[in-house]
Formats: structure tokens, sequence, C-alpha cells
């Protein structure tokens, strides 16, 4: 038995090296991003130009912006906060999480109505064939994020308050964490279609059907980014956020299906 | 309260169908010899290690319409399986299987053949035998399962967060509905609801491990016997 340690403590070792230098142990510093569920095949795009022209490195994480708020309000340890909407950054801002001034617009989001198959969608484009749709729609046939805590579901309930269908057409819904488990109900078939942001219908080869929403049924969807005050490397975190305002940066976003700000 | 009296349906109907369908598989793991035995006992505690989101990534291409599970479910009742009440017992009755089928099998092998063949000789027909004999000897082990199963089933998040698309009255059961209050902030539900789960879970626990420690004399004198 005591021949066998010593190559079983040569490989733990070798093991545990082989995980620092996957951490990025000896790299310049490690931002750590928090990304709402919409932005994250974006930032996925964005991270190796960035990485190319800097000597940190980004680690996201993503999830419905309400979710990563409550994380942060309760310590998360995360640099950089881009959410899916303006409000939980200026809640943030208000309750002294973010550094004061580090809160702007980086996106503005596009909400569609998307499935897997056309004849899946409404009829038309007009706002009248989207009113029949939603109210005629067959029950737990349509998928939507949850109102409270993902923007794109609180944009979801205007478009439906919109037509004055949020409760008519209650049987028709079934409500997703977020955009991304929308994505996947429609994905899987469970769902006829659903309300996701336009820049998931670009992410991997799927083959996406969907209809933009009329002008003015929603308010704007307005993306904001902030640096959060517990962060420790804000040189980092700043050169970051500089570079999603930056040309480079903005030509990925409009290319994903958002607009600037 | 919508969500807690769905909630006790389904853990209810839950551990219904998994007394009905653990009894017979514990019954043979407990007695068989066949080899495949460890197979099938390592099968039937995987939900005990496996995340749930494994168990809810699977049943979510399960329940799609074109699937064959899905659409023999459609074609014998008619009704959609996923975001649906029966769709949350059929994942439930797979997340909570080991926590029924493992106390009841520990219980049946404490049950001494020589009984059972002694009443076999006197005449008792298999029937008879379980009703008369096997029942009340293992009365605590299905009074644990029963409760394991019950509080596992009223526990469940992850399976339900994947497959359940929030629906009130239907699917929106306490787990649910609980992390909603938290995600928007309104903690005073939250406390409500998680201290009312807490007590329940205690409360269940604390039973099982009391019947746990008085088994029927008669169970201890088999224990000897064995």
């Amino acid at each position: 038995m005591c021949r066998r340690k010593p190559p079983k403590l040569y490989l733990l070792t070798l093991f545990w090296l082989y995980i620092c230098l996957l951490s990025g142990y000896s790299h310049g510093d490690v931002i750590k991003v928090a990304v709402a569920s919409n932005f994250q095949p974006t930032l996925s795009l964005l991270i190796p130009l960035f990485e190319a022209q800097s000597r940190h490195r980004v680690r996201s994480s993503s999830a419905a912006s309400g979710v990563l708020y409550q994380q942060i309000l309760h310590g998360a340890d995360f640099d950089v906060l881009l959410s899916a909407d303006s409000l939980r950054p200026q809640l943030l801002e208000e309750a002294g999480k973010i550094i004061a001034g580090s809160r702007r617009s980086y996106a503005i989001g596009e909400l569609v109505l998307a499935a897997s198959a056309p004849q899946h969608l409404p009829a038309g484009d007009s706002a009248a064939a989207l009113a029949s749709y939603l109210s005629a729609a067959p029950a737990r046939s349509i998928a939507v994020a949850a109102t409270a805590i993902a923007p794109y579901g609180d944009a979801t309930k205007q478009v439906y308050d919109h037509f004055g269908l949020w409760q008519a057409a209650a049987a028709s819904r079934v409500t997703a964490n977020n955009i991304s488990q929308v994505a996947n109900l429609i994905a899987t078939g469970n769902v006829n279609a659903g309300f996701i942001a336009a820049a998931l219908l670009t992410e991997g080869d799927r083959q996406w059907y969907s209809i933009s929403l009329p002008a003015g049924s929603y308010q704007p969807i307005e993306q904001q980014l902030a640096i959060l005050a517990g962060t420790r490397n804000i040189a980092a975190a700043r050169a970051f956020t500089t570079f999603l305002n930056g040309t480079d940066a903005q030509r990925v976003i409009t290319q994903r299906g958002y607009r600037l700000p | 309260m919508t969500a807690i009296i769905l909630t006790a349906q389904l853990a209810g109907v839950t551990t219904l169908c998994l007394l009905v369908i653990g009894t017979p598989l514990a019954w043979w793991l407990a007695t068989t010899k066949n080899r495949f035995r460890p197979a099938i006992e390592a099968v039937i505690a995987l939900p005990l290690v496996l995340p749930p989101t494994v168990i809810g990534f699977y049943l979510l291409l399960a329940y799609a319409p074109g699937n064959w599970f899905s659409d023999a479910w459609q074609q014998l009742f008619g009704s959609k399986l996923a975001f649906s009440f029966s769709g949350l017992v059929i994942g439930s009755v797979i997340y909570s299987l080991p926590f029924v089928v493992q106390p009841l099998q520990n219980g049946f092998r404490r049950v001494p053949a020589t009984l059972i063949e002694a009443a076999a000789t006197l005449g008792a027909s298999p029937p008879d035998r379980f009703r008369t004999l096997i029942l009340p000897l293992c009365k605590s082990s299905y009074i644990s399962a029963a409760t394991l199963g019950f509080a596992h089933t009223v526990g469940e998040f992850g399976v339900v967060l994947m497959i359940g698309g929030s629906i009130p009255g239907e699917t929106r059961v306490l787990s649910i509905a609980l992390y909603e209050q938290v995600e928007t902030l309104n903690y005073a539900g939250a406390h409500t609801l998680s201290l009312g789960l807490l007590l329940f879970s205690l409360l269940v626990l604390f039973a099982v491990y009391s019947l746990n420690r008085s088994d029927t004399p008669l169970l201890r004198s088999g224990d000897n016997g064995r």
C-alpha cells in the first residue's frame, strides 16, 4: 500500500496545478460579470474581443436580472452588473451597492414573439393579427418570463396589457423563470411560442421564426450596466465597461439584434 | 393558500402512487436472489444522488409533443403532460421513489421467512398472508415510507421549476411560490412559507425517527430469529 502513495500524491499535485492554471491564476485581474440571461450569448462573443486587447480575464454568470439584483443586494462577489433593465441598477445605486456615476446604458433590447415553426405564429405582422392570435391561443401554449423578476417578462405583460388581454389570456400562458427558459420551452416543443429577446434568435444554429411587436406596445427595454461598490478590480472593471461602450463592442451588440442607447 | 392545498394534493397523490408501485417492487427486491438486483437497486436510488435538473431535463423532453411517451399519454388520457398536475405527479413519483421503496424493502426483509412459511402451511393464500401477516408486521415501515415520500415531494423544487410553468392551482407548489416571494423581495410572505415548511419538515422527521425507535415487539423477535 505504501508504495502506491507517491504516484497518487504526484497526480493530485498535477491536478491541483491544472486547476490553478484553469482559473487564470497567473494572468491579470479576473473581472466577474453578472449578466442578464438575454445578454449572455452576446457577452460570450464580446469576451474574446476584450481579452484579445487586454490582459484582464472575464468570468460571467447569468440569471434573470431580478435574481442577480438579489444576489448583489446580499453581497455577491461581482465586479460588473449587466442588467436587462435600468430599474434594478438604479435601485442598487440608491442602496449604495454600485459605484456612483458608473451606471449607464449599453444596449436597448427588443422583445419578439418567437416559435420554432411558422404555423405557430400570428398570420401577419399587424397588431390586429397579434391580438386575435393572443386571445385565441390554446391553453398553456405560450411561454412568458416571470413578470416580477425578468425585465423581458415585464415588457411581455405590457404587450398583453396593450391589447387588454393579460387577464383574459391567462389560461394560455405558462411562466418561465427567465427568457432562456422560455426559449428552452419553445425549442423542446412544450409550448407553441413564447416572448423572448430578439438577441436570443441569433444564438446557436437553431432555426427560429419570429415577429416583432407593434411599436409602442411596450416601453423600450433600456439595459444598463454598473460597477459594483464592492469590487477590488476597479481599473479592470472600468476598462471592461469602457470597452462595452466602444465601437468594436457596439458593432457586435447591434449585429445581435439590439439597438444602441 | 392555493399553493398549500396544491402541494398537499400533489404530495398525497404521489405518495399513494408510490405505495402502490413501491410495495411489489420492494417485496421483489427484499426476497429475490436475482443477480440483477443490485442494478435495479442502483436505478431506484438514482434520484438520491442525481441533481433534480437531470430529471427535469429528461422530463421536459419526454413531455414535449412528438415524443412517444407524451403521445401515448395524450392517446390514453386526452390531455397534455407539460405544465399539468399529472405531469408533476409523474415527476414526483420518480423523484421520491427511493424514499418509499427503501424503507419498505428494509421492513419486508425483517419479516422472518419461517413465519410466512408457517402461514402458508396453515393454508393462508398470498393475499391473506400479505394482509394479516406482512402488513401488520411492517406497519412502521409503511408509515416511514409514506411520511418520507410525502415530505420529500413537498420539498421538491428543481424538477417543478423546470417542468411546471408556475400555473396557480395547477403547478405553482409551495417551493415555487416561496421562490417567487423571495425573488420579488416579499420577505414577509417568504418568511411565513419558509417557517411553515421548516416546522412541517421537522415534525415529519421527528415522527419518523420516533417510529423507528419503537418497532413492534414481534418484529424484534423476528430480527433475533433471522
